[in-house]
């Protein structure tokens, strides 16, 4: 379980979480809504220490991990994986070295098991094996981004972070996308955080929904009572981008 | 008019130095966080696991193909330091053109080859690394790699760091070779001087400390650089603005360490010279 308790961070003179407290459920998927610099990134940085809380308290399976050094990161890692809002993937590698980047650091699998493993990663994403010799520019932003997600997932996370999976892709490829998370996150038993401001992917694969608003949660509750609520703050959210 | 003009002239010392030690204050700190960041790029280096490919990959980058532009730019400062001291060597006679060799290799390698390699590194590799970890940094692909349970440090620092410390050492032999080459080639063309007299002349000059400065200097730039480059490019904030300015800030923070370190080893071998000299001075007497 996921717990956030009381965090609060802050850039210079920015508050971006004012104390915010959640707990995000065994096996659920839970959607973060906010707008633009509304903290939805910050919180899940928090996770995996690419940022860490002023105060408060972040727990993982019950462990805080607010004062974690890089090197017990490491560890908090290998249970939490995170999708990035860009692909990033290595410019020099090709998509196979890619994707097989994190398997190779575990250090104790051989490259046959690897290459298996790649192999049906790339068909859980819908990707041919055939563009595994590519470079990541020769590929569309929609395959990048689906081999950023098999990089991933490759991994067998039991807590996947999703940032902004759909931003910048086209409705097609966007619903493709969120097939994918459902589906993946179903096939691993993970347990999801996914920061977006895009109302259809809440709708396709939100458990439940956190509403960010000025720092704190406006709201918290299931996906069908964020979209009867008439908190007149979640009403003007959804009113941007009804389902 | 004469009160206003005091007032200024008793109050511009302090703003002199307000304005030194505004300006001070981010190099001195600039300088600390280097110095940390080169003492971390140390200790990673002696753990595992050692990424050997990105360290075979970066030694293509930085030595195979920058060979072409150091024989290159090796060969025509070979021979240009040649003329220069021809023309110098020959208003003391043409007796004392039969130095011309020992003299331009002299010169050649205490400081020409190592600072001239090192520069042509910084502009064409140093820049290269800046740019290609400024860009992973703001397009969050550091991020990436230490989500994906590797250090930066050791994946992407330390193969890069010792492939720029390494190849500045090669590329200056090389460098060195070449422009020797050059200057003899110079000489025979200017002088008629055979080569077998101007390697002679080298033989009787170019002493072995001479050999032994400019190689520590390539190893000292090398690391200058290596430090320099990948400390620009991993503390790059602001998008593609942000490159920008790591990419220049790496090219004339670079260059300057270079020159300031080349200025302080010329003043410390001299200093050296100095005491070594009182010293069997002392001795005879």
């Amino acid at each position: 379980m996921i717990e956030y308790d009381n965090v609060w961070k802050s850039f210079g003179d920015n508050r971006v979480l004012k104390g915010i407290s959640l707990d995000v459920r065994e096996g659920e998927t839970f959607f973060v809504l906010g707008q633009t610099g509304a903290g939805k990134t910050v919180m899940v940085r928090l996770l995996v220490g690419l940022l860490h809380a002023d105060s408060g308290a972040v727990r993982i399976d019950g462990e805080d991990i607010t004062g974690f050094s890089e090197q017990d990161f490491q560890r908090i890692r290998k249970k939490c994986g995170m999708v990035f809002q860009l692909p990033t993937l290595f410019d020099s590698m090709t998509v196979f070295e890619n994707i097989a980047f994190g398997l190779r650091r575990l250090g104790n699998l051989s490259e046959e098991e690897i290459g298996e493993r790649v192999k049906n990663t790339l068909e859980d994403v819908e990707l041919d094996f055939s563009i595994c010799l590519r470079l990541p520019h020769e590929l569309s932003f929609g395959e990048q981004k689906r081999v950023g997600l098999a990089r991933t997932v490759i991994l067998s996370p039991r807590y996947v972070l999703y940032d902004e999976p759909t931003t910048g892709l086209d409705p097609f490829t966007a619903d493709r996308i969120n097939d994918l998370v459902l589906r993946l996150n179903r096939k691993m038993g993970a347990t999801a955080i996914v920061v977006s401001h895009d109302l259809l992917s809440m709708n396709k694969i939100a458990d439940r929904v956190g509403l960010l608003y000025k720092g704190e949660f406006r709201f918290v509750g299931p996906v069908k009572d964020f979209n009867r609520s008439d908190d007149p703050v979640v009403a003007e959210f959804r009113g941007g981008g009804e389902a | 008019m004469i009160k206003r003009l005091f007032n200024y002239l008793w109050q511009l010392p302090f703003m002199v130095t307000g304005h030194l030690f505004t300006w001070l204050g981010p190099v001195i700190s600039e300088i600390g966080s280097m110095s940390l960041f080169f003492w971390q790029v140390i200790k990673s280096i002696f753990h595992r696991p050692f990424e050997v490919r990105e360290f075979i990959i970066q030694l293509y980058q930085v030595g195979v193909r920058s060979i072409p532009v150091v024989l290159l730019a090796g060969l025509f400062v070979g021979a240009i330091v040649s003329i220069q001291f021809h023309y110098a060597l020959s208003q003391f006679g043409a007796g004392a053109l039969q130095y011309l060799g020992g003299v331009t290799t002299s010169g050649l390698l205490r400081e020409v080859a190592p600072v001239l390699v090192s520069v042509m590194i910084a502009a064409r590799v140093g820049a290269y690394i800046t740019a290609e970890l400024a860009t992973m940094k703001v397009t969050e692909q550091v991020d990436a790699v230490r989500c994906l349970g590797a250090d930066p440090l050791r994946f992407l620092v330390v193969p890069r760091f010792l492939a720029v410390t390494i190849m500045i050492f090669i590329l200056t032999i090389l460098g060195l070779i070449i422009a020797t080459a050059g200057g003899a080639l110079s000489a025979y063309l200017l002088t008629g001087m055979g080569i077998s007299k101007y390697f002679a002349s080298i033989r009787s000059l170019a002493a072995a400390w001479a050999l032994f400065n400019g190689m520590f200097k390539s190893l000292l730039f090398g690391v200058l650089l290596s430090t320099v480059s990948c400390y620009k490019g991993l503390n790059t904030d602001g998008g593609s603005e942000g490159v920008g300015r790591a990419v220049n800030s790496c090219l004339v923070t670079s260059a300057i360490a270079i020159f300031l370190a080349d200025y302080i080893i010329a003043r410390l071998a001299s200093l050296t010279f100095e005491v070594a000299e009182s010293f069997l001075f002392f001795m005879e007497i």
